[in-house]
C-alpha cells in the first residue's frame, strides 16, 4: 500500500495516538522506565523513516516489535550487571496487603512468569494482537507463542488459584 | 471467572491507572532524535569544539563559559511552518494570569492534545513549543511569523498548568488593528470574503467593510460586512461564510438608527474585550433620505453616515461608524427636515 512516509507530521499523528499505549505496553512487559523504552522506539521509527510508511499499519507493528525488543534487551543488560555485581537476585516485593486485590494479584504473578510467556500473555490479552501478529512482534513461530500463553496461563491459574480450590 | 478473563480485566484496569504525559514524552522524543542527528553530522566537530573550548575556557575565564551554555542546555523546542517571532510587535498586549490581572477569560489554551492540537484548536497558522524543567511556554503566530499571543504553562503532576496568557490588543486594548483610519468604511488590504455564501446569490451585494481585529487568541482575522435587498427588506452579513452574524432590517413607519455594533466587529464584550466604536445603520426603503450623521451631547453632527446602494435597489441605507462615547443621538435628514433618533 502507498503512503505518505513517516515525515514529521506523520511521526507526530503516530506518536500521539500510540505512545501511551506503548509506554503502557513496555510497563507490561516489566521495564522500569517504559517512557524511556517508548521514546527509543519512536527514535528507532525516526531513523527508518524511509522505509516505513506513516499510514501503513507495519509502522504500528514496527514500533510494536520495538518496544519488545527494547525492554528485552534491557532485562538482559540488567541481568548481566547483577550477575557481574555478584548481587543475589530476590523476588519482587509483593505487598501482600495488595494481594486480596485481584488486578494486583494477577500482575503480581504474570510479573513472575518467565518474560517469553509474559510477553506473549500481554500482547494476547491486553493488546489483543492475533497469535500470527505476536509471532512477527516476538520473532518466534505461531507454535511458540501458543506454547508460551498455554503454559504461562496454567502458571498463572496454579499461582491464583488457592490450594483449598486446586 | 477464567484465568484468562482475569488477566484481561487486571491488565485493562491497570492500564488505566497508567497515565502518560503524552505531550512532554513527544517534545522529549523530537529533542532525542535531533539530538542524534547533530551527533551524526557533527560528533567529531563538536567533539573538537568542546576541546576548543575547555581550553579557551580556561584561558578566557567564565565569561566564554557562560555564553555557551545556553547552547548546551537548549530547552526542548517544536514548531509549525517556519517558527513565531519571540518578540511581540502589536501595539499592545494584555495579559490574564491567576493573580486576576485582567478578566478577560476568552483565551485559555491547554497542552492535554498536544502543542500542535492547541494551536489548531485556535486556528493558528504557526505555533512554536518551549519546554524546559517544569516550564512550557506555548506561542501562537500569524501566517507571517509574528508572534499573537503566549501561554506559560508550570508541570502539575503529570499534565500541565495554564499559568498566565499574553496576547496582542490594539492601541487602547481594544480588538482592532491599527491602521490610519480606522472610521473609514470600505475594503482594505484584505480581500474581502465573498458575498454568495453570506448574503444569498451576491445579487445586488454591496461592501460595508472588511477590516482587521486580534481574534481572542491575539492572531490578527479580517472580517467582512455585505449588505443587500432581500424582498422589502435589507439583509446583512458579517464575519466570514462559515461563521458570521446576520441581521434583516425592514421596512417600517418610522426610521430607526438600528445599532448592528455587535455584527461589526466578533461580540465579545462579554468577555471583556473591548470595541471602541459603535456602528448604526438607518434603512430607507423609499430612498427618501438626504443624509444621516451622528451627533454629540452638545447636539453638535460630528460623523457623517455612508450611503449604501446598488443599481439594483429600490432603497437605500445609511451607515454610520463612531467612537462609542462620542455619539449621543442620530439625525436623519427627510424631505419634512432633521428627525432626531436615539440610539437606545
Amino acid at each position: 500500500m502507498r503512503g505518505t512516509s513517516v515525515d514529521q507530521g506523520g511521526f507526530s499523528d503516530l506518536f500521539f495516538a500510540h505512545a501511551a499505549r506503548l509506554v503502557r505496553l513496555a510497563r507490561f512487559l516489566g521495564d522500569d522506565d517504559p517512557e524511556d523504552v517508548v521514546q527509543e522506539a519512536f527514535c528507532k521509527l525516526y531513523a527508518a523513516r524511509r522505509r516505513v510508511r506513516a499510514d501503513d499499519d507495519k509502522a504500528v507493528a514496527y514500533l510494536n516489535r520495538v518496544v519488545v525488543n527494547e525492554v528485552r534487551s534491557r532485562h538482559r543488560r540488567r541481568a548481566v550487571a547483577r550477575r557481574d555485581a555478584h548481587l543475589l537476585r530476590t523476588d519482587e516485593e509483593h505487598d501482600p496487603m495488595s494481594a486480596h486485590d485481584d488486578r494486583s494479584a494477577v500482575l503480581h504473578e504474570l510479573a513472575l512468569l518467565p518474560h517469553r510467556q509474559r510477553e506473549s500473555i500481554v500482547l494476547r490479552y491486553w493488546m489483543d494482537l492475533p497469535l500470527a501478529t505476536i509471532a512477527e512482534v516476538m520473532g518466534v513461530r505461531v507454535g511458540t507463542v501458543k506454547a508460551q500463553i498455554s503454559r504461562g496461563l496454567a502458571a498463572l491459574e496454579a499461582a491464583l488459584t488457592p490450594e483449598e480450590d486446586r | 471467572m477464567s484465568v484468562e478473563d482475569r488477566v484481561t480485566r487486571a491488565l485493562h484496569d491497570e492500564a488505566g491507572r497508567v497515565d502518560v504525559d503524552v505531550p512532554r514524552l513527544h517534545a522529549a522524543t523530537l529533542a532525542r532524535t535531533s539530538q542524534r542527528r547533530r551527533r551524526r553530522w557533527t560528533g567529531p566537530v563538536v567533539a573538537a569544539a568542546a576541546l576548543l573550548l575547555v581550553v579557551a575556557g580556561i584561558a578566557a575565564g567564565p565569561r566564554l563559559l557562560e555564553a555557551a551554555l545556553p547552547h548546551l542546555l537548549a530547552p526542548v523546542t517544536t514548531s509549525k511552518a517556519g517558527g513565531v517571532s519571540a518578540e511581540f510587535t502589536c501595539p499592545r498586549t494584555v495579559t490574564v494570569d491567576r493573580q486576576g490581572r485582567r478578566t478577560d477569560d476568552s483565551f485559555l489554551p491547554g497542552l492535554r492534545g498536544g502543542p500542535a492540537y492547541a494551536a489548531d484548536q485556535e486556528g493558528a497558522p504557526r505555533y512554536a513549543y518551549t519546554s524546559s524543567g517544569d516550564r512550557a511556554v506555548l506561542r501562537l503566530g500569524n501566517a507571517d511569523g509574528t508572534l499573537a499571543s503566549t501561554a506559560t504553562f508550570r508541570r502539575d503532576g503529570i499534565g500541565w498548568d495554564l499559568v498566565s496568557t499574553t496576547k496582542c490588543a490594539g492601541e487602547d486594548g481594544s480588538i482592532l488593528v491599527p491602521e490610519d483610519n480606522p472610521l473609514r468604511l470600505g475594503q482594505r488590504a484584505a480581500t474581502p470574503y465573498p458575498p454568495d455564501d453570506m448574503v444569498g446569490s451576491g445579487d445586488g451585494a454591496v461592501l460595508v467593510d472588511d477590516r482587521s481585529y486580534y481574534d481572542v487568541a491575539g492572531l490578527v482575522r479580517h472580517r467582512t460586512m455585505w449588505a443587500a435587498p432581500c424582498g422589502a427588506s435589507l439583509c446583512l452579513a458579517s464575519g466570514k461564510p462559515t461563521s458570521m452574524v446576520t441581521a434583516q432590517l425592514r421596512d417600517g413607519a418610522r426610521p430607526v438608527a438600528e445599532d448592528l455594533s455587535s455584527m461589526f466587529l466578533p461580540p465579545d464584550d462579554s468577555v471583556g474585550r473591548k470595541n471602541p466604536y459603535g456602528f448604526w445603520v438607518v434603512y430607507d426603503p423609499q430612498r427618501t433620505y438626504t443624509g444621516v450623521a451622528a451627533r454629540n451631547a452638545e447636539g453638535h453632527r460630528t460623523v457623517d453616515a455612508v450611503r449604501i446602494g446598488g443599481p439594483d435597489w429600490s432603497g437605500q441605507a445609511f451607515a454610520l461608524l463612531a467612537p462609542k462615547r462620542s455619539v449621543a443621538d442620530v439625525v436623519v435628514d427627510t424631505p419634512d427636515g432633521p428627525r432626531v433618533l436615539p440610539i437606545g
